[in-house]
Formats: structure tokens, C-alpha cells, sequence
């Protein structure tokens, strides 16, 4: 069924956050910010069970918290010349933190996502941080602050991680584990965190849509499911090694320019702590993803599969081959 | 019927050998040598050479090892009929022979170790050619044992490095200046006596006659075992006078100690192999005395008469259904006859019956030994020895040859294959006539001897003594009491070769138990507790921990979160 209010607040969340990151002014980066809260609410409901009301409940109280309190820093430091003194700017690095869902302020994430269906869960994961980042990288007075937002990003995702059966809880913490990245490379350099971001949504964006076509909720649903048939079982289930940032796939190019620039600056602690955490993140996309590509499980003949399109297979072909083609053909 | 690959490889093989020969012919008579550089690679300032070093000596190596060997090609051919990968034997064959060539062709110790690890390599699996245990655990043996030696080689490239060269030929005088060259000199000594089985390390070359017959008629007696030998021969110019010593005494321990323990020994070809051994230590020892032509001299007809004498050992072998104990056999030269002759003629050559090919060399050693100012121990040990080598002869000649036959009497034993006689035939003649040959060749002016007239005969008195003793030894039969048993310990002491084989086997039982303690308590103990399972633990345990914050009610967060931003608040900066 076609739903015309939808698409009207699917225009209005993409407006409002290109509001907020193309504002000049802090009160109309609040002001998107807002639009794009109520905007993103309206499209979680679903009438045919509660958890999305519950998640859209969520989600309202702590977006609203974090918009009260950037409003208030804003307007706290509003008299000295338009710039932030350090401690309003940290309240406000927190909130932002906070509605992106890095670490200290994670909490809220993987309950809400926990809701939502695969297709909101992919405007959380990736287009509601848009804003909060890009606001991010203009109000970082206190490096300190942020490393350690990424520092506990990276380890609390990881050993989080490790536990979840929910495959949404599982790409919620992934999400954490990437939220680190991007933020490290928020501070070092901008252009960089825009190639991460592109695609960290691309990965995000291609398992997602796959889960949501064969309805995978959970782990042992990989399993069941994907073994119609070999291609879709290897297309799909590489996104997880391509998410992780091994080196044959796309994945590992923004995490290898990471690295690179963030050497460069002499971030080497955190540089090194980042690897470490998202080796733990890449174990368990591992245990996801192992046993279904190494047991032989007969296909099916009856169910002939019908359902993957050739768009879906092309774009998974250049998460495969998007490495190599990158360093063939240089941008 | 000879196997294609036989008929090629033989015909090849001859002919490179003739050609070979008349190369170093012409090196001889010109005084000459050629050192070929083929440039593989140059990058700025860093090149990759591969050189070709073309001298009498290698010429004339290379075409002897080139002649064994397309002799043994045809004989296996005979030999090895039954056999249903000949082919793939042969080929073996050929690369050995290959790897011979690149260690005998290069002045470079890098492309020396390449065919001394080929040398190594496929002498193992030539020995475990035969699938059986003991094939196996012997060409474990010789590999273990040869590996020491590459290691040897290895760690004398690297302390070459300070020379800026591996081509040690052409500035090898220059070494003695440096002070520090000894040590890298006696890495190649240790890699020439892994190869050449001297003390240390001798028990591998009687292991190895697991292999089959014609390997070991080419591998084990003329070709593998005096690579060492030529590696010394190569650096002969850069040792100090103290290492020298040492490879004195080594190799004339090993000489007497396998010249004692030939007279022990039941086997026919592990006899056989001990005079290998025994005139291994000779060359070695007469190199170490400083005369390294007489050495290559030795070297070149002791491969000829060896490799022809286990060819023999080969056929008669074959004709005693695989039985190699002497005991059994007997008056083999009634059923034999030309076997039994080209074997007498290898025997006494190997002897030194005047005129034949061995009576040159070992003649010319031993008397230029004697003009040497030596001490009394070696010159005894070395008399001994060569009274010892008469007595094994002679023993096994006895037993063998003369005695009376003692095989079962269900048999079939004669002169019955061509191609084995044949290719043996075409050897004797150079083991009848090289001697003579070589010594015109090698030394145009001849040596000046000068020695009292009993020093002059004592080597006839002990060759005498050494075939009365090895007549006696032989003497065997019917409620026979054996002197031997009677004093067993120093019996089995000798015929064990001075218990060296027990000393490389044991040699691994202390890594091994150390590696086992390792194992255990690093690898299986401490590395695991703090090592993969403390990391299994820990992650579980704070997973579990971060799993019990996430319990709680979502007021909590907010709250803790707003706490956070009231103390901002409230800070005052």
C-alpha cells in the first residue's frame, strides 16, 4: 500500500538534516535537528505491534534530552562571540555524542533498534548520524573528550557484541564500533570521514536490505535461510567480512586510510586501540558468518529463488571487486 | 631391453663426459682457467650474478661423475628392470647428477648451496626409495645429518657477508688476513665433514645403503660423500694451519675407525661403504697434510674403483635373491667369474696392487706422507689403516670369493646379465688404466721421493700382515669358536663404529625433551592460561558485566546522563 505521509516525512528527515549541516548558525543546526526528530518518529510507527511505539517513545525522550541540552550550550554561549567555551563545549560534544549513539551515551541505542524494523534501523544506523557528526567536527574544542568517546566506542562494542543473539542488536554495535572510526576520523580530517561514512551506509545498506528480504531477525536464522542458494549465501554473508574492513573487500579502504592519516597525525594510541577493539568486532561477525559458509547444505530444488534482483548482486559485486578497482583505477 | 629414458639419458650422458674430458685436457695443457658471469638481474647498485667457474679440476670432476653415472644408467637400466617406475628413478638420477654439477661449476657459496641442498635432498629420497622402515630411518639420517651441514654452509654465507662477495675463489688467499675467517672456515669444515661423513657425523653414509644398489654404487662411494671433499679442496688455500690440524686428526681417526670396523661388519655393502668411509679419511687427511692434488687424485680413481666395486656388490646381490650377508655366500667366483674378476681387480685396486689405478694414488700418498715431518700417532694410525684396508679386502675377498659355498641350494647364480656386465666391463678398463692416465695428467713432473729404506718398506710389511690377518679372520666354519664374542664390548664397540650412531640418534633426544617440557608447560600451560583461554575468560566475564548494565531501566541512563551534564553546569572555569 502506498503511503503518501510517508514519503512526505522520508523528504522532510532528508531536508531537515541537510538544514543542519548546512546551516550557519548553531540555532538552525538545533532547528533541523528538531525537524528531524519529529520527522524520523512518524516513520518508525507500525500498527501491528507495540515495540515500535515503545522504540519511538525511547527514541523521543533521549533525542529530546540531547536537543535540550545543545539548545541550552548554545544559547549559554551565545554572548562570547560566537564561540564555545570549553565546558559547553563538552556538554554539547555529549549530547551530539548522544544522538548519534557513541559510546558512553550508547545505551539507548540497541534497546531502540531492537523495535524498529530493517528499514528504520538503516536510517538510524546511518542517516540520523549524518547531522550529530558533521556538527561534531565543527564544535571539537576538547580532543581528550572525544578520544575517549572513541576509546570506549570501540571497546564497548566489542565485548558487547560478543553477546547478542539479535541481529539488530549485533549491527547496533557494529554501528558503535564504526562510530568510533568515524569520529576518530572526524579528527583528523573531514574528507576522510565522508569516504567512511559512504560506505559504512554502502555495507550497512546492502546486508540490511538482504535481511529484510529474507526477514532474518536473528543469528540462527543466517543459517536456515540463506542456503537457497550459493551465490546470495557468499554475496550476503561477505558484506560481514566487509564490514569488519578485511583487506579483498571495500571495507578495509577507509579503515586502511584511517589508519594511514591517523598515523600520520600521531594517533598511535588510539590507532591502536581502535584495531584491536574492531579485531574483537571482526571475531564475531566471524562466528556469524562461518558456519554457514562452511557447511555443505543441500539447495533446495523446489524453492527456486526468485527474489534476489540483478541490481542487488551488481552492487554486492563492487563491495567484492571495489578495493581492487580503487587501487587500478586511482580517484 | 633398455627403458627409453636409460638408453637417452646413458648416451647423453657419455658423450657430455668425453667432451668433458677433452676440455679439461685442453685446460691442463694451456694452463688455464674460465670464470663465466651470467648477469640475471642489476638493480642500481645491487646485481645478481651467476658464475660458471670452468678449471681442470672441475672439468675433469665433472666428467668423471658424468661417466659413473651414465655407466650406472645403464646399468640400472638392468638392474632396475623390474621396477615399475624406472623412469622416475632415473630422473633422480639426473638431478643429482645436476646438483653434482652446480656444486662442482660454481666458485659462488650461494649457488654451492643450492646444489649442496639439492645434494642433500635427493640423496634422501633416492635412500628412501625402497618403502620400508629401515630405508626410512636411514635417509632420515642422512638427511638430518646433511641438513647440519647446510646449516653450516648457511652460517658461512652469512659471515661472509663482511667481504662483500660469495665468490670466495678469487680472493681466498686474501682471507688468511682476516682475523675472524677462521670461524667461517670451520663452518665449511663442518659442512665438508657432514658430507663426507667424517667423524662426527660418519654414521649416515653405512645407513644410507638402504638405498638401492647403482645409488649407491654413484651417490654413496663416488659423487655425494667427495663433494665435501671438493669443497675442501676449493678452500684448501684459505685454512689457518690449526684447522687444518683439526681435519687432521678427524679424518685419520675416522680412516682407522672405519678401516676397523670393515673388519667386524657381515655386510656386504655396508663393507663396503666403511671403505668409503676409510678412504674418505684419507683424501681428507692427505688434503690436511697439504697436498690437495694428490687428494683430487685420489678422489677421482677411488670413484671409479668404488663405484665399479659396488656395482659388482649390486649383481652379485641380485644373484643371491637380495641377500647381502658375506656369510652366505661364497665361491662365488666359480659361479661368477667375471663378477667375481672386475670385483678382485676394484679390491686390489682399492688395495694398491702396483699397476692398477689405486696403486698410483695411494702409493704417491703414502710416500709423500712419509717425507712429511709428522708425529708418531698419525703416522701409526695412518700405517694402520692402510694395513686395515688390505685386511677388509682380503677378508672379504675369503668370504665371498674363495670360501665354500653356503647358499641355499636352490638357486640360480651366474654371469647371466649383459648390460650389468657390460656396463661394468666398460668401467674396469678405466680402473685398470685411469691410474696411470691421471698421474701423467695431473703431475707432469714427477714427484721426488726420498726415504730410508725401511720407511719404504714398511708399507709392503703391513700390506703383507693385512692379508694374513684378514685370510685368519675369514676362517670360519663347523663348531667354530669366535674369538670376537669373547671380547664382546670391545667387539660390538668397534663393529658399531665407535658408537657414533648411537650419537647422532641420542643427540636428538635431549631437543626433543626440552621441546617436549617447552611444549607442555608454554604451549600447552602457561601461553594458553594467559593466552587464548585468560582472553575466552575475560571476554566472557565483561561481556556478562556489560550485559547486566544494559538491564536496567532506561530512566537510569537518562538520569546518569543528566547528572553528567549538571556537573558541567555547575563546575565553575
Amino acid at each position: 500500500m502506498f503511503k503518501f505521509n510517508k514519503i512526505i516525512f522520508m523528504i522532510m528527515l532528508i531536508m531537515s538534516s541537510l538544514i543542519s549541516i548546512s546551516a550557519y548558525s548553531w540555532f538552525s543546526m538545533w532547528l533541523g535537528l528538531e525537524i528531524n526528530l519529529l520527522t524520523v518518529i512518524p516513520l518508525f510507527l507500525k500498527k501491528s505491534n507495540k515495540y515500535p511505539s515503545e522504540s519511538m517513545m525511547k527514541y523521543f525522550f533521549i533525542q529530546a534530552l540531547a536537543s535540550t541540552l545543545i539548545l541550552y550550550s548554545i544559547l549559554m554561549s551565545f554572548n562570547l562571540n560566537s564561540t564555545f567555551i570549553s565546558k559547553f563545549s563538552i556538554v554539547l560534544n555529549s549530547a551530539l555524542l548522544m544522538k548519534m549513539g557513541a559510546a558512553p551515551f550508547h545505551f539507548w541505542f540497541p534497546e531502540i533498534i531492537e523495535g524498529l524494523n530493517w528499514n528504520n534501523t538503516l536510517i538510524i544506523l546511518t542517516w540520523q548520524k549524518l547531522a550529530p557528526m558533521i556538527m561534531l567536527s565543527y564544535s571539537m574544542m576538547n580532543p581528550t573528550f572525544i578520544c575517549f568517546s572513541i576509546i570506549f566506542s570501540s571497546i564497548i562494542s566489542g565485548i558487547q557484541g560478543l553477546n547478542q543473539i539479535s541481529l539488530r542488536k549485533i549491527m547496533a554495535y557494529s554501528s558503535i564500533n564504526h562510530n568510533g572510526w568515524m569520529i576518530s576520523n572526524l579528527l583528523v580530517s573531514s574528507d576522510m570521514w565522508l569516504f567512511y561514512f559512504m560506505i559504512y551506509t554502502f555495507i550497512s545498506m546492502n546486508l540490511i536490505y538482504a535481511f529484510k528480504l529474507f526477514k532474518i531477525n536473528m543469528i540462527q536464522q543466517l543459517m536456515n535461510i540463506l542456503n537457497y542458494n550459493k551465490l546470495v549465501k557468499i554475496s550476503i554473508l561477505l558484506n560481514f567480512l566487509s564490514l569488519g574492513g578485511l583487506p579483498p573487500f571495500i571495507g578495509f579502504l577507509p579503515k586502511w586510510l584511517t589508519i594511514y592519516f591517523m598515523t600520520e597525525k600521531t594517533f598511535l594510541f588510539l590507532t591502536n586501540i581502535l584495531i584491536i577493539c574492531t579485531l574483537i568486532v571482526l571475531y564475531f561477525y566471524l562466528r556469524l558468518i562461518l558456519s554457514t559458509l562452511t557447511f555443505k547444505i543441500k539447495e533446495s530444488l523446489i524453492f527456486s529463488f526468485k527474489k534476489m534482483n540483478i541490481i542487488f548482486l551488481f552492487i554486492n559485486s563492487i563491495n567484492f571487486t571495489g578495493l581492487i578497482l580503487t587501487s587500478i583505477f586511482p580517484i | 631391453m633398455l627403458n627409453k629414458t636409460c638408453k637417452i639419458y646413458f648416451s647423453f650422458f657419455s658423450f657430455l663426459s668425453f667432451n668433458l674430458f677433452l676440455i679439461s685436457l685442453f685446460l691442463i695443457i694451456s694452463e688455464k682457467s674460465l670464470i663465466i658471469e651470467f648477469y640475471l638481474l642489476n638493480l642500481s647498485n645491487f646485481t645478481v650474478n651467476f658464475l660458471i667457474f670452468i678449471d681442470w679440476m672441475s672439468t675433469l670432476f665433472m666428467s668423471f661423475v658424468l661417466f659413473i653415472s651414465s655407466m650406472v644408467i645403464f646399468y640400472s637400466s638392468e638392474y632396475m628392470k623390474d621396477e615399475m617406475y624406472i623412469s622416475r628413478f632415473i630422473y633422480l638420477i639426473i638431478l643429482f647428477v645436476i646438483s653434482m654439477m652446480m656444486m662442482i661449476l660454481s666458485p659462488n657459496l650461494v649457488s654451492i648451496l643450492l646444489g649442496w641442498d639439492g645434494l642433500g635432498l635427493i640423496s634422501y629420497i633416492l635412500v628412501i626409495y625402497y618403502q620400508n622402515f629401515k630405508s626410512f630411518n636411514a635417509g632420515l639420517l642422512t638427511a638430518l645429518t646433511n641438513r647440519i651441514g647446510d646449516v653450516a654452509l648457511l652460517m658461512s654465507i652469512s659471515l661472509f657477508l663482511e667481504y662483500g662477495s660469495w665468490n670466495f675463489s678469487s680472493f681466498l688467499e686474501f682471507y688468511n688476513l682476516k682475523e675472524n675467517m677462521g670461524l667461517t672456515l670451520i663452518f665449511i669444515m663442518i659442512a665438508a665433514f657432514t658430507k663426507s661423513a667424517q667423524i662426527p657425523f660418519s654414521s649416515w653414509l653405512p645407513a644410507a645403503m638402504a638405498a638401492p644398489t647403482p645409488v649407491s654404487s654413484l651417490v654413496h662411494s663416488s659423487t655425494l660423500v667427495t663433494a665435501g671433499v671438493y669443497l675442501l679442496i676449493r678452500f684448501s688455500t684459505g685454512f689457518s694451519e690449526n684447522t687444518m690440524k683439526v681435519i687432521l686428526i678427524f679424518s685419520l681417526l675416522t680412516m682407522f675407525m672405519s678401516g676397523l670396523g670393515a673388519n667386524f661388519e657381515f655386510d656386504l655393502k655396508k663393507i663396503i661403504a666403511l671403505s668409503t668411509l676409510s678412504q674418505l679419511g684419507m683424501m681428507i687427511s692427505t688434503l690436511a697434510l697439504g697436498s690437495y692434488d694428490l687428494a683430487f687424485f685420489h678422489l677421482l680413481i677411488h670413484a671409479l674403483f668404488k663405484a665399479l666395486l659396488f656395482m659388482c656388490a649390486g649383481s652379485i646381490i641380485h644373484n643371491f635373491n637380495n641377500c647381502q650377508d658375506i656369510r652366505f655366500m661364497g665361491g662365488v667366483s666359480k659361479l661368477m667369474p667375471l663378477t667375481s674378476v672386475y670385483f678382485n681387480i676394484c679390491n686390489l685396486s682399492l688395495c694398491g696392487l702396483p699397476f692398477l689405478s689405486g696403486f698410483y694414488s695411494k702409493d704417491l700418498i703414502i710416500e709423500s706422507f712419509s717425507m712429511l715431518n709428522m708425529n708418531m700417532y698419525v703416522y701409526i694410525i695412518f700405517y694402520l689403516s692402510m694395513g686395515l684396508t688390505v685386511c677388509y679386502s682380503f677378508r672379504l675377498l675369503m668370504y665371498t670369493f674363495f670360501m665354500d659355498f653356503n647358499f641355499i641350494s636352490l638357486n640360480s647364480i651366474g654371469d647371466k646379465s649383459e648390460v650389468m656386465l657390460k656396463s661394468m666391463g666398460i668401467l674396469i678398463s678405466l680402473v685398470i688404466f685411469s691410474g696411470t692416465i691421471l698421474s701423467w695428467l695431473i703431475f707432469p713432473i714427477p714427484m721426488f721421493i726420498y726415504l730410508p729404506f725401511k720407511m719404504k718398506i714398511l708399507i709392503l710389511w703391513l700390506i703383507f700382515f693385512g692379508i694374513w690377518i684378514g685370510c685368519e679372520t675369514s676362517k670360519f666354519g663347523l663348531s667354530y669358536e669366535l674369538l670376537s664374542l669373547k671380547n664382546y664390548n670391545l667387539s660390538s664397540f668397534n663393529s658399531n663404529m665407535w658408537n657414533l650412531p648411537l650419537i647422532s640418534l641420542s643427540m636428538n633426544l635431549y631437543p626433543l625433551s626440552v621441546g617436549k617440557k617447552l611444549y607442555t608447560s608454554f604451549d600447552q600451560g602457561w601461553l594458553e592460561y594467559y593466552g587464548s583461554q585468560k582472553l575466552l575468560e575475560s571476554f566472557t566475564y565483561s561481556s556478562k558485566f556489560f550485559q547486566l548494565l544494559s538491564k536496567n531501566h532506561l530512566k537510569i541512563y537518562c538520569l546518569i546522563s543528566v547528572v553528567w551534564f549538571f556537573f558541567f553546569f555547575f563546575v565553575d572555569t
